[in-house]
């Protein structure tokens, strides 16, 4: 399903989880594995590139360590803003898929220090794999997949790969947040219309239309029924919105306790 | 197996994290809290700035080390073993850091503020304006580079040998050219006190620094060194600038009140010194053909400055109510905007470059 994927290193607490998810999804039929790591130009740091034939090194020893005589490995030391050439580089490298870990950091943190995975998820235009690093936790299994649409443009990608991943999960659930108490009929019934479109097309979906705030309600939702992944569009928004609200592909993405596949929208 | 590549040129902007992205406003935004905090609760700055040492405010050394001593741990002298490795680079700009640099500064700054703008400024403040402006021009940058040098493409290699050899020269000639051009405009600054301020705001930084650097590596490792220690060091420097910004502020709120066109009035010379040095390195390296990786980060080396040293020693010379410290501070409003339309000339002139010979 995704022929190459490329991850994210930075050889944190994140890699065995990286690790175990991503013996998870080679066996998706993955024929090439791109490991990088970027040496971060992130004010106020400094690219230690004298260090960086040690990280060559390092990426290298992972990589013999991944090798199996189905899946090609390749290793990269990148130097720049991380999360804009983990982007950059999915895109130069035809990646099918990135994956990397992501921190609930604080937004304060964010501010001073900014997220990688978060970065990332805004700029990328590839699917990105969110595996959240939390202590004691293991790599979940494939049980339960949450697609969270809105029936927008920005979600025909996520909805796309949503319904290939169905087959690999035991159950799939489609959710639409919209106001859902009285007087809202209308948009309740445009989201259900959407919703059984959806479910004629992905076998076995459930559907289910939240009441709220999306970037609340999704991530809740996914704590209450234990998702093992929610499947999110992006668009393209203009910096000053991001900048003042975030997307919430974004939110969610921060707040979610379990991974998150940012999809980018398709071209229109 | 492995490769080594610096990748593509981002969009300008796009390779920034918010706080560097977003500078500009939020050293608009500590101005207004500063000077908010000036006007409604002068205790806090003043009580603050009561507790002295040797003339030294304590709470604003403080400020300035934990703004300085991340950038300074990371300086790796290690990599001065590089230093043949591009000498065309070196030398233009070391030259154009050192050699011209500081004294196109002077030169441009006392034509405007102490000529052309007479007659808006009145000649006390001029002085203590172009004092500012001489320690703007006395250092070049040691971070935010990196951020430029990416955006443009450049040889990280390179920009990190280049700002460890700007440190070290910093060392020996920041007190004699800061003392020098500032004798040459009659402003007087016992020898004393700048050595002070140098042993304070860079030798103590640059050399607490390097021990901690080694001794961090020696005990836990390059991988925790890079990925938890300096990530967990880094969001320092910009709570620091930030702070002192607005402590400085809170001093400075009714000279800003008074003459807020003085902000764009030294702007002026300091955007025009940017963009002169900038063309002088830039241009320079193309007469040489350097190629453009090292030919951009070159050019923005000596254009940017090492804005966190001179807003620190401009308070030390001549304390947080001074027009020196406003000056400094000018130079960090005005960095971003600037340095972002140099990295578009940049990225757009790249085709008159001779392309990067492979690693």
């Amino acid at each position: 399903m995704f022929k190459h994927i490329l991850i994210a290193v930075d050889f944190s607490p994140a890699w065995p989880l990286l690790r175990q998810r991503l013996e998870k999804l080679t066996a998706w039929g993955t024929k090439r594995v791109t490991l990088m790591y970027v040496l971060s130009t992130r004010y106020p740091a400094s690219p230690q590139e004298t260090h960086r034939t040690h990280y060559e090194a390092k990426l290298a020893d992972l990589a013999s360590e991944l090798a199996t005589s189905a899946l090609s490995i390749e290793s990269q030391v990148r130097s720049g803003e991380p999360g804009a050439v983990i982007a950059e580089a999915a895109q130069e490298l035809n990646a099918d898929l990135v994956l990397m870990g992501c921190r609930g950091y604080s937004r304060w943190h964010e501010f001073f220090l900014g997220s990688t995975a978060l970065d990332a998820a805004r700029l990328t235009q590839r699917p990105l794999w969110l595996e959240p690093v939390t202590e004691n936790q293991g790599s979940r299994d494939f049980r339960l997949m949450i697609l969270a649409t809105d029936g927008s443009q920005a979600v025909t990608g996520a909805e796309e790969m949503a319904g290939k991943l169905a087959a690999h999960f035991q159950r799939s659930l489609a959710v639409a947040a919209a106001c859902a108490s009285e007087g809202c009929d209308r948009e309740i019934e445009d989201a259900q219309r959407h919703l059984n479109t959806l479910a004629e097309q992905i076998e076995g979906l459930e559907t289910r239309i939240l009441d709220g705030n999306p970037r609340n309600v999704i991530t809740a939702e996914a704590d209450r029924e234990a998702a093992d992944l929610v499947v999110i569009g992006k668009r393209g928004r203009n910096r000053i919105h991001e900048f003042l609200l975030g997307s919430t592909a974004e939110n969610i993405a921060r707040d979610a306790h379990c991974p998150v596949l940012v999809v980018p929208s398709k071209p229109e | 197996m492995s490769t080594n590549q610096i990748s593509q040129a981002p969009s300008a902007t796009e390779g920034m994290g918010l706080f560097e992205r977003f500078l500009s406003l939020w050293v608009a935004l500590a101005i207004v809290a500063g000077i908010l905090l000036g006007q409604f609760a002068p205790a806090v700055p003043e009580t603050l700035s009561r507790f002295e040492y040797a003339q030294v405010s304590i709470p604003v050394a403080i400020l300035i080390w934990a703004m300085i001593f991340p950038m300074m741990v990371q300086v790796d002298f290690t990599s001065l073993l590089g230093v043949r490795r591009q000498p065309k680079g070196l030398v233009i700009t070391t030259a154009v850091n050192w050699l011209i640099k500081p004294f196109t500064m002077f030169a441009i700054a006392w034509f405007f503020l102490m000529v052309v703008f007479e007659p808006f400024i009145p000649a006390d403040k001029a002085s203590e304006y172009l004092a500012g402006a001489i320690l703007l021009g006395a250092a070049p940058c040691t971070a935010m580079v990196f951020v430029w040098s990416y955006l443009t493409r450049g040889d990280a290699a390179y920009t990190l040998v280049q700002v460890a050899l700007n440190d070290l020269i910093m060392l020996f000639a920041f007190a004699p050219i800061v003392v020098f051009l500032l004798g040459v405009s009659n402003i007087q600054v016992p020898w004393d006190t700048v050595i002070l301020s140098v042993v304070l705001y860079i030798v103590i930084p640059l050399g607490a620094g390097y021990l901690t650097r080694r001794a961090v590596i020696k005990r836990r490792g390059i991988e925790w060194f890079d990925n938890v220690f300096m990530k967990r060091l880094a969001p320092v420097t910009p709570i620091g600038l930030i702070i002192t910004l607005i402590l400085l502020f809170a001093f400075q709120g009714d000279v800003i009140i008074a003459n807020p066109l003085h902000i764009v009035l030294i702007a002026i010379p300091l955007i025009i010194q940017t963009f002169l040095i900038f063309f002088i390195a830039y241009g320079w390296a193309k007469a040489w053909k350097v190629p453009h990786n090292i030919a951009a980060p070159a050019g923005m080396i000596g254009a940017s400055n090492f804005f966190e040293l001179a807003v620190a020693v401009a308070i030390a010379l001549f304390g947080l109510q001074s027009g020196a410290a406003l000056a400094t501070v000018v130079g960090v409003l005005v960095e971003v905007p600037i340095m972002l339309a140099l990295v578009r000339i940049a990225n757009k002139t790249r085709h008159y470059f001779p392309e990067a010979e492979e690693a």
